[in-house]
């Protein structure tokens, strides 16, 4: 029976609904607190609006991780719930993004240790002081050797759609196309390279170009561009091969119906 | 030296199948994964660049002496021929970004013709094993 003085959900103070929610699970609480937050999910959702994807999805998924934080929090932590929600919130949008990602079906348990393993070279390479072994990844995941081999073929399923944009590097901005050519070419060489390439590089975002000049100009290896970008090994070698696909495919002319090895 | 022999369709869809293998003896071999990954990129490279088809293709993997060795053939492709030995120019070239003198002298250590006939010619990729930057 409702109590007619008990003031409505919407005029509680937030203690009082997260009281309520904790103790007397209490539904009018929960959708209460879930409207009043909204606003956050939107602004958040709308921080990835740039990356190809409905603002209206991104917003349903976060609203998703706004519930299990408000499900999950525990006021007596001492922090405030949109402290505790805010990462709650990303993470979802993030994996959204992730998943998303993966252009064929790949088991799950294949697409977390493709991420396992991206955060395992990076270790790897700082405790070896050396790009890690297929032994060495195995060991640390407590996996086999083929399963790794597996995972990072399924990697190569992955589409990294860029949620972090482009702006990861201060070099991006003065990279031109002119830096990516040799300097022994003269002048009417220069011209030609710039003939062919101007086009196709358009195609690339800055930092792919920026990797590919690093790679196959300046011969910077996989883990050297990748402590100078700020991204993982695993990720400059997806966006490699990325880059590589996109120029081919503009210069070339490689259609869907290409399908020679 | 230990030797691994493959031979499948040219056809993209194999593609997977190959570089699995490809990761396989790189394992073996205790190869790094930066390595094996340039490795993998190469042959990717010089496969899917190429604009004459074979029916079949056949990729053989040695393995020893601290180094992998990729063959693959036989191959026709004339312009992928020049770019290796050197007598097209990156300037000049349909693709310079992607010319594959360039692209593979990054990749491997080594790269050469081997055993040229009438049907077409055999590539060789050579890799260390270690890759220490």
């Amino acid at each position: 029976m409702v109590d007619p003085l008990e003031p409505p959900p919407r005029d509680l103070p937030e203690k009082v609904l997260l009281r309520r929610i904790r103790q007397e699970h209490d539904q009018g609480a929960r959708e209460e607190l879930i409207t009043r937050y909204l606003p956050l999910v939107r602004g958040l959702a709308r921080r990835f609006a740039s990356r190809g994807q409905p603002v209206e999805d991104l917003i349903q998924v976060g609203s998703i991780g706004l519930i299990k934080a408000i499900d999950r929090f525990d006021p007596d932590r001492g922090v405030e719930l949109s402290t505790y929600a805010t990462p709650t919130i990303m993470g979802e949008i993030k994996r959204y993004f992730r998943d998303k990602g993966w252009a064929v079906k790949v088991p799950r348990a294949l697409q977390d240790l493709n991420v396992r393993l991206n955060r395992v070279v990076e270790q790897l390479t700082v405790d070896l002081n050396r790009s890690p072994s297929i032994a060495d990844m195995a060991k640390a995941c407590g996996v086999s050797e083929e399963e790794v081999l597996e995972a990072l073929e399924s990697g190569r399923a992955y589409n990294s759609l860029s949620i972090y944009g482009s702006g990861t590097s201060e070099e991006e901005d003065a990279f031109e196309i002119a830096d990516c050519l040799g300097g022994e070419e003269g002048a009417y060489e220069l011209v030609e390279q710039r003939r062919f390439l101007a086009p196709a590089m358009e195609h690339l975002d800055e930092r792919e170009r920026l990797i590919l000049h690093l790679r196959f100009f300046e011969g910077m290896t996989q883990t050297q561009i990748a402590a100078r970008v700020g991204i993982s090994q695993m990720h400059v070698s997806r966006l490699i091969r990325k880059a590589v696909d996109v120029l081919r495919q503009t210069i070339v002319g490689e259609g869907e119906h290409d399908t020679r090895l | 030296m230990d030797r691994v022999c493959l031979t499948l369709p040219d056809s993209s869809a194999y593609l997977p199948l190959l570089r699995l293998v490809l990761g396989g003896v790189a394992a073996r071999a205790d190869m790094t994964f930066e390595a094996m990954d340039d490795l993998q990129l190469a042959v990717e490279h010089v496969l899917r660049g190429r604009e004459a088809k074979e029916d079949q293709i056949t990729m053989e993997v040695e393995m020893g002496d601290g180094r992998i060795n990729v063959y693959l053939g036989l191959l026709s492709d004339a312009g992928l021929r020049a770019e290796i030995l050197g007598r097209s120019r990156p300037a000049t070239a349909s693709m310079p970004l992607l010319h594959r003198g360039t692209v593979l002298r990054r990749l491997v250590d080594d790269c050469g013709l081997e055993r040229e006939t009438p049907a077409g010619f055999s590539l060789r990729l050579t890799k260390m094993c270690r890759c220490d930057g």
